[in-house]
Parts: structure tokens; sequence; C-alpha cells
């Protein structure tokens, strides 16, 4: 047996191609005829359309069509959600806007041209004429008693409220010895994938069939989707993704432009695409992020915690988009962390305002309850002088006490005690504690923030996703199948948007059919080849519930493969034995047989095939997670602050986690840089600020900061591995890890920093300014939500 | 973010684009390395009825090092400036100003004489052509007229080059040998757009007085602000912290920033000051001035 491929730091086979610019996207791709779409966009946060004349528009030169809402079919559908929760009200919006915007960036019509410039020229034609509405641009704004209403049959604007309970939190409150509140502010921003949106329809009038290529990563909930609003069924569309240049969850959302730009290419008889510019990527793409956390947790004087109290209300923007207010829902049964608190409590409300829908991002609703707990573990060291990485050692959930019932989820696994004390020792905390203290003696102002994230991964399983209110369910079926030449393709219903999980497939299968990855292929992107995913691609489920499908999958045509060589062999098939592609029989090596000769056999010489076995070597297999799988980690950040000027820069960055078994243990770590990269985005550049009204207040790469390479430190990553018992192979995702527990580890460190002149930070991002009034030099009424706290 | 139609003139010779000029209709913008112009033509923020494209015209690129001064042709990348030996050696403010100036592909299209005639207030180059005491060479189809800087910049992306002139070529005097300098401006992120900038020359006579003191801040308002009364505050007097206070005290009173999502008028005047003090003690450290109290 040779080492086994799984866990290898194999190149990603597809960077050769991306590197040298050879990866084709839906702004390379081309079709005989095609035309441009673009769209024009709702300038209000409400309002009424009360005229919309398009015929100028039609007139100009090179436009082939001009759609609004009027030209599209009667009975189109409104976009469908796949979340559809206990008691949610319904948010309808359809492909364009019927006959109110409840946004800026909503789309109003279509355009389309022999090329995108004359397109823009036309879209400047059409003359819309609006009755502005009294619109709400903040949720606490929404909630006042006397706001204006988004729907106008709602007693208010609150879509849907949530509560989550465990224990007995009043007597909790009642007999700790401390209670620590805060107030948090989590800003809104977006994925912001660098490769923006893009669909590119073409509709065969002959056939009636519609092919839709679309940066997503949910192409069969697309189709799907696609099928409920134009009436059409599934076996007549077919959605193909190309190379996705980054999605990370606000592309697993279903948006009006792939079915206008479907209707468009009917129109018009003509292949149309639309590619999403920067412009208005800022406002049509899903928004992510933004809640208000008020919370209380309980302690005992010496640390452990006994109770968290907690109210979210989540700003939605104008509606319910794909995944409804999941993002909102999933802080609320994460406000425990990985920490064993018997009794908790949190009221949820998500609330719609005139802003661009929200959506997925790396994490969902997952660094918002981290930097609300995280934080709140921080204060109470504060107040009981500990040491805040002894308070959380105290309340971890032990090694012991799994699987854990948390507020709402089953944990699987972990030694998170263990994890964070490496942490501790290779970032040298002591040191750093050490050297803290010199320099603050010379007026420098470093900080160590250390903080714990556990992470949501292998969504599933099927019925508590269903039971939880989700369409789609949560199993992966994988489709393996032997070629003549003895080389493996893998269908997956999974997407490949850059994150390079298909190279870990490939491991997982290579293993199971011994055989090199490199003679493996694996397609995704094809609703007509490959077979569905219960969800989608998402919640960091493809290597765990994708993988474990594929080795399902692989096993059974391993098992024909087996019997077949054991036939060819003149054996028995317990004597096959196998490594690199061949097959022999046990103590004689040198007689073997290939998987091309096995590959031969089941599909051109069946006469070499065991009596009574059919042709053909592939298998479809189903795996449906019993549980969910739960990775988790320490990001320990350390921080030096510029007290004149604001500026925050690192010093280093220890990441140690463990995800169960790693397939690549590269891609693992570029997922881990990816996220914390975002992570650090969100805790000191991102934020999409909105005026009480509705007026969006970025709208380009001037206003919208992402960090770049310069303001990314180095991180020092360390894996531990402890296997999930719930998912064969023992793998844990990754996929969202780094984002969620980053943002409050940069917090805690700037907050250490700054710990000489009692600054609080409960909110994001951490501007030079906000650091400015922190340290007293600028008046704080600049700084949102100021801490409360009470000892009793 | 496509551009609204436009008409397009690829001029060879400085003469040719002068004719052009001379004809052209008032909405038209020039062409040079495209890093303002072209986002601005895409958000249909400029809509000009004519584009005349100076990147076929040899002649306004290059650098020439003469008695005094380094003489920088408009159509110069600032990439081939940043990198100019002359410029590096002779003029080490404007050589580090550039290493600001957003990222090494972007300076690889910009030209000098772009930044300058564009105007942004927090741009780096309108400060450092303020500090320098530069000189811009602006000619017409009547001929050739030069205008110091600090009666170039108008407003915020206006200058007083005519719409039938051309700039095209900028002379930096060089300072006094021990001039020293400093460049540094506070981004959200590398290679952004400047919330508040100061380049500052500082040199002083063989007494140890001040006989040059150059501070100008950017970002703080429709131009770079160079103020007039610092010869009256620094010159014959001796480097030292109360002085360089009274400087940065002075500096805060004197500007009026505006404010935007990354900051306030009243930070973006909080870093002005900190970055006139840090400014002045880097200068100093580098004319090899002792700082006194």
């Amino acid at each position: 047996m040779t080492q086994p491929w799984v866990g290898r730091r194999l190149p990603r086979r597809e960077d050769p191609e991306l590197l040298t610019g050879g990866g084709r996207f839906i702004g390379d791709l081309v079709r005989p005829g095609m035309l441009h779409a673009v769209f024009l966009r709702s300038p209000f946060p409400h309002a009424r359309i009360t005229s919309n004349d398009t015929s100028r528009a039609h007139g100009v030169p090179g436009v082939h069509a001009v759609l609004t809402a009027a030209d599209f079919p009667e009975g189109l559908g409104a976009q469908p959600c796949n979340h559809m929760f206990h008691g949610q009200r319904e948010t309808p919006y359809f492909a364009l806007v019927r006959d109110r915007a409840r946004y800026v960036g909503e789309p109003v019509a279509v355009v389309v041209a022999e090329s995108p410039h004359v397109a823009e020229d036309a879209r400047e034609e059409i003359e819309v004429e609006w009755e502005e509405l009294p619109a709400v641009g903040s949720a606490v704004r929404a909630l006042a008693a006397d706001a204006p209403l988004l729907y106008d049959d709602w007693p208010d604007n609150v879509a849907a409220t949530f509560d989550a309970q465990m224990g007995d939190v009043d007597r909790a409150l009642e007999e700790a010895d401390v209670l620590v509140t805060q107030r948090f502010s989590l800003q809104r921003l977006f994925a912001c994938p660098l490769e923006g949106r893009g669909a590119f329809a073409e509709w065969d009038v002959h056939r009636d069939e519609l092919t839709l290529w679309t940066s997503t990563q949910i192409p069969h909930i697309a189709r799907d989707f696609l099928s409920e609003v134009l009436g059409m069924p599934e076996h007549r569309i077919r959605v193909l993704v190309p190379r996705v240049g980054g999605a990370f969850g606000a592309k697993f959302h279903f948006y009006p432009e792939e079915v206008a730009v479907s209707l468009a290419a009917r129109a018009t008889g003509r292949p149309v695409r639309w590619l999403e510019d920067r412009l208005e990527s800022f406002v049509s793409t899903v928004h992510a992020r933004e809640q208000e956390i008020n919370a209380t947790i309980a302690a005992t004087s010496d640390g452990v915690i006994t109770a968290v109290d907690a109210e979210i209300v989540g700003d939605m923007g104008a509606a319910l988009h794909t995944v409804s207010y999941g993002p909102v829902w999933l802080t609320s049964v994460m406000m425990t962390n990985a920490y064993l608190i018997p009794n908790a409590r949190v009221k949820t409300r998500a609330v719609v305002t005139n802003k661009t829908p929200l959506g997925s991002f790396r994490g969902w609703g997952q660094p918002q309850a981290n930097f609300a707990v995280e934080r709140l573990v921080d204060c109470l060291a504060q107040e009981l002088g500990m040491d805040a990485t002894d308070v959380r050692r105290r309340n971890f959930v032990p090694p012991d006490r799994f699987p854990y019932k948390s507020l709402h989820h089953v944990f699987d696994s972990g030694r998170y005690a263990e994890c964070l004390d490496r942490a501790l020792e290779v970032l040298d905390y002591r040191g750093w504690r050490e050297k803290q203290d010199e320099l603050r003696a010379q007026g420098r102002h470093i900080g160590i923030g250390v903080t714990f994230y556990v992470e949501n991964t292998a969504l599933g399983p099927s019925r508590l996703l269903n039971q939880g209110g989700v369409v789609a369910g949560g199993y992966d079926i994988g489709h393996v199948r032997v070629e003549t030449g003895g080389e493996v393709i893998v269908y997956t219903g999974l997407c490949e948007m850059g994150q390079g999980f298909t190279n870990g497939l490939a491991q997982v299968c290579a293993d199971a059919l011994n055989v090199d990855p490199a003679t493996v292929t694996v397609v995704t992107g094809d609703t007509h080849a490959c077979p569905v995913t219960g969800y989608g691609t998402g919640a960091s489920r493809s290597a765990t519930v994708g993988g474990a499908a594929v080795m399902k999958a692989a096993g059974v045509v391993r098992e024909k493969v087996r019997a077949i060589a054991g036939h060819m062999l003149e054996a028995s098939v317990d004597d096959i034995e196998a490594g690199d592609g061949r097959l022999w029989v046990k103590g004689s090596p040198s007689r073997f047989v290939t998987m091309a000769d096995v590959g031969r056999a089941a599909y051109l010489r069946p006469i070499e095939l065991p009596e009574g076995m059919d042709p053909g070597l592939e298998a479809v297999e189903v795996f449906d997670p019993p549980q969910m799988a739960w990775p988790y980690g320490v990001n320990a950040a350390v921080v030096e602050v510029d007290v004149e000027t604001g500026e925050v820069g690192f010093l280093d960055w220890v990441h140690v986690h463990d995800c169960g078994t790693m397939l690549n243990p590269m891609i693992v770590e570029g997922q881990l840089h990816g996220g914390i990269a975002q992570g650090i985005g969100m805790a000191l550049f991102e934020e999409l600020p909105y005026t009480e009204d509705g007026q969006p207040l970025a709208g380009t790469f001037m206003d919208y900061v992402l960090p770049t390479a310069a303001e990314v430190p180095r991180m020092r990553l360390e894996h531990q591995t402890t296997l999930s018992p719930i998912i064969p192979g023992g793998t844990k995702g990754i996929g969202e890890a780094g984002a969620i527990g980053s943002p409050s580890a940069v917090v805690a460190a700037i907050e250490d920093a700054l710990r000489p002149f009692g600054a609080r930070i409960a909110e994001m991002p951490v501007t030079p300014e906000k650091v400015l009034a922190l340290v007293g030099k600028l008046p704080l009424e600049a700084l949102a939500g100021a801490a409360q706290e009470q000892a009793v | 973010m496509k551009p609204a139609p436009f008409e397009y003139e690829a001029p060879h010779t400085v003469d040719e684009t002068l004719a052009l000029l001379a004809e052209a209709p008032g909405d038209t913008s020039l062409l040079a390395g495209g890093q303002s112009l072209v986002p601005l033509l895409n958000l249909r923020l400029a809509r000009p009825a004519l584009i005349v494209d100076l990147n076929g015209v040899a002649e306004l690129a290059g650098i020439g090092a003469s008695n005094g001064s380094v003489r920088i042709g408009a159509m110069t990348r600032q990439r081939a400036a940043e990198t100019n030996t002359a410029v590096c050696e002779r003029l080490p403010l404007l050589a580090e100003a550039l290493q600001h100036v957003a990222h090494v592909p972007i300076r690889t299209r910009g030209t000098v004489g772009g930044s300058l005639v564009h105007a942004d207030p927090a741009a780096e180059l309108p400060a450092v052509a303020l500090a320098l005491e530069a000189r811009l060479a602006l000619r017409g189809v009547s001929g050739e007229r030069t205008v110091a800087a600090d009666e170039f910049f108008l407003g915020p992306f206006t200058t007083a080059r005519e719409a039938d002139e051309l700039l095209v070529a900028v002379d930096f005097p060089v300072p006094p040998p021990g001039t020293g300098w400093a460049f540094n401006e506070l981004t959200r992120v590398h290679g952004a757009f400047a919330l508040v900038g100061v380049a500052a020359l500082l040199h002083a006579n063989s007494n140890g007085r001040i006989d040059l003191a150059r501070v100008v801040v950017f970002g703080v308002g429709a131009v770079p602000y160079a103020p007039s009364w610092l010869a009256d505050v620094a010159l014959g007097e001796v480097p030292g912290e109360a002085l360089f206070a009274r400087v940065v005290e002075r500096m805060r009173e004197s500007i009026d920033p505006p404010d935007d999502t990354h900051g306030s008028s009243q930070y973006r005047r909080e870093i002005a000051g900190v970055f006139t003090a840090r400014a002045l003690a880097t200068a100093a450290r580098r004319a090899s001035l002792e700082v006194g109290p």
C-alpha cells in the first residue's frame, strides 16, 4: 500500500491555467450573435414607478430590446427563497421592479444591445417617473413606531422573529456574581468577489431550451428556481458554471439578473450576456453581516460563565433573499460559542429596511456571534482581573463531553484547551506580555488578542434542514466513473469557485481506487451532467459531505474493479491487492492488471468479465451526514497602535486550528489565509454605510476599503487533528473558519494595546479616526454603542 | 461602466497637438496615462466630445538635468521619474513622493504631467511641485509661458492651463546641497488616496539658522496648502521642538479639511499636525540639523 494521497500538499491542478491567464470566466465566453445587457436600477431607496417610457431608448441604433417588468410574462414568479423559516413573512420581489422599488440598485429595466457601450447609451434614454416614498436606512429607524412600512400589509417592518433558549436564564442572572453587558454594532459589508457576478443566456427557440452560464455557487438551485419562476420544466434548463473568480457566499444566491437575462435571450432570440460592473456590484450583490447585538453574560467570581442573554436585530435590507434571514438565525444559535454555558436565551428579530438585501458571506452569522461572545469574555476577564485566556480555558466544552448539545447544534468532537495552549506556546504569549510592558514604558502601544472560534460545517442532515425550513436537503451525491483507459471522472453537484476543493475530491477518489490523482478529473458546474447536491456549495460542506459521497461511490467502484481484476487474474477477490493503478494477487506483485486493463474489460471486452456481471464501471452514491462537523481554532494577533495617527499594524499572527483530517493541507492553509484576510477587512476596513434614509455612501473602491497584501500579516499556522466521528475519513470543513474568529482577535488586540486609555471597542471597522477617539484625541461621540457594564 | 461616445485624435507632435487644441471644442480632454481620466470616462462622470491622446507625442517624454534644475517632460511616466538617477540624486523629495502614488503598475502608465494637470486635491505631485517651487511650461499656438506652481493650482481639478494650452514640461529647481526632505501621507490601505499628506524641505545656514523651510500639506483643502506664514515663523530661527510645535499649531489653525467616510475634518486636521511634526523632524535629521528644545 502506498502512502495515502489524502493529506498530501499537492499543488492545485488549476493554478497553471489560472496564473497564466487561461481561466475562462463568464467574461471570456463568446457565442455567435451574442448581445450585451445592462440594467437600469432604482436611484431611490423607496419609490413608486408612475410611468416608464422606453421608446427613446428603443430608438438608439444597435439596441435590440428594452424590457421592463411589463414586457415579461404575466405569470412570471417571484424570486424564491431557499430558506423558509417558520413564520417568516413573504417579501415578494421580481426579476425587474413591477411598481415599487425598495432599495437603491433594484433592477428596473434591462437594455440589450450590440455592445455594452450602446446599451449604456440607450439606458440614459429611458424615462422613468418616480414618486418617492419615505424610506428607512437603518434597523433602528425601521423599528420606530412611526416608521414608514416597506410592505403595506404588514403591521411593522419585522420580517421574522426567532427565540432560542436553554436552561433557566433568569435564575442564572439573579445568582451571578458578575454580569457584563455590551451592545455591539456589526457593520454592513459584503463578500466583494473580485470577479463580479455575470449571466449569459441562450434560448434555443427550436427546442425551447434555456442554457444559462452563470457565476454561481448553486447551479442546481439556480436551475430549480429558474424552473419555478419561468414555469418551465427543469430538464429543459441547463445551468453551466465556468471558472468563478471568487464567490464567498455572495454567489450562493439566485439573483433577478439571472431571470431577466434569460428572458432577454428569449425576447431577442440571441445569446445575451450581462457582466456586473463594479459600480453596480456595491448595490446589487447581496450585502452581509449587519446586526445589532445586545448581550449580557453572567459568571461566578472565579470566571465560570453561567448564562448568556441576548437580543439580536438583523438588518435584512429590502427583502428576504435566497437564504432568508439564515445568517441572523445562525448568529442567534451560536451565542454560546465553544463554551459550556448551561443557560442561554437569544431573542432575534429580522427587520426590513430600504437597503440592498442581506445574504451570505463566509461565516454567515458566525463572525457576529463570535465577536459578541469573545468580546464579552474579554470584558469579563477585565472585570474579574483574570487573564482572558484563563477564562476561556475554564469554560471550554471539555473533550469528554462530546457529542455536546449546544444551544441548537450538536458539536461532534474537540480538544479546545489543547488547541488554545498550543497557540499560546507558538505565539510566545508570555514573551509578548513582557515585551508589551517594556514597550509601554517607551510609549509604544502593542496589544495581544487571543480569541477562540468553532465553525459549523458539513451542513446536513437533510431531515434536520427540512425541519428548519430549508427547501433543499443536506446530502451530496457523488458519481464516480472509470473510463475505458482506466482514468477516472468524478461528477459532483458542488461547485468550484476558486477554493480548490476538487483537488481534495480527486485525492479522496485516488485513495479509494488506488490510483494517482493525476488520473482523476472532477467535473463541476453542469446541471445536465453533474448529480444534484442537496444544498449547494456553501456552509463548508464540499470537502466533508462531498468528499464522503465521492469516497462512498468510489468504494463501490473499487469493489467492482477488484472483482474484475480477481477474475482476470484467476484469483479470489479477497486476495487482490492494489496500488499505483495496478492490482495483483497477494504475494505475487509481478503478475498484475492495470486500471486500463480493467477499464477495457468493463467497456470493450465484457467477455473478460465474471459471469453475470454487467459491463460499465461507475457508481452513484449519496451521503447524508448524520450531524454537522465542528472545526475550531485560535487566532492570536499582536498589533501595534500608533496613538498619534490611529493606525494599526500587525507584529505577529498565530493561527492554531483543528479541522480533522485535511484532504490537502496547502488548500486548508489557503482557505485560512483568505478567511483571515477577510476578517481583518471586517475588523479594520470594510463598511457599506447608508444614510438614515437609505442612500448608500460607498459605491466604488475609493469608498469601500479592502485590505491588500500590504495590510495582511504573515500568518503562522499550525494544525491539530481530531477526527470528526461523523464524517467518513474524519474530515471537518474549513472554508469559513478564518473569517469567523479573526475580527474578534484583531479588536481584542487593539483594545489590549489601548488598555492604558481604558478603551472598550464594540463596533467595527476600527478606523484610525475611531482609534483617536478611543485614546481621547477626538470627541468620543464618534463611537456608537459606548460600553455599559455592571457588577453585582 | 463604459464611456459615452467621443471623438478621438492621436497626434504625433506638439505642433500637431496644439493645432488640434486650437480648433477643438471646449469639452476636449487630453489623454496622458489615463489613470484618472479613463475611470472618469467609464463612470461617465467625464463626457468629453473629443479626446486628444498624447501617448504618441514622443517629444513630451524625457528627463533632463541642467544647472540647478531638473526638467521633466509632461508625458514622462511616473515610474520612469521615480527610477531616474538625476531625480533620485537631486530631487529625493520627488522620488520619495512618487513611491506613494498608487501602485507600480499604475505609475508605469501614469505621467508626471497628467497628475499635475488633473490637480486632484489628494494627489502627491501637486504638493511636491509646490514644495519644490516647480515651474510649469505651458505651450499654446501663440507661444510658451511659464507658470509657478503656486499660481498653477486654482481649485479641485482646476488649473491655470487654458483649454488650448498643453503642459509640455515641468522644471524642478534643485534645493541647495544639504537640504533635508520628508514626505509622508496617511492612507487607509497601501496605494489608496491620501487622507492627509505632507511634503517638507528644511535647510540651515552655516550658523545653524534655518534659511529654507517649506511644508506643504495636501488632502486638506481644494488645493495643496503651502503656508505663506512659514517663512516669517521659521526663517532665521534655530531648529527646535518649540519652533516646530508652533508650526504644527499654526498649521492646524490654518486649514479647514473636508469630511468624508474615511475621516472627519477634525481627524484630518489632527493628522496634518502630527505629520507636519514628523516631517519637520525627518527633514531636520536628513539635513543633519540638531533639533534643540
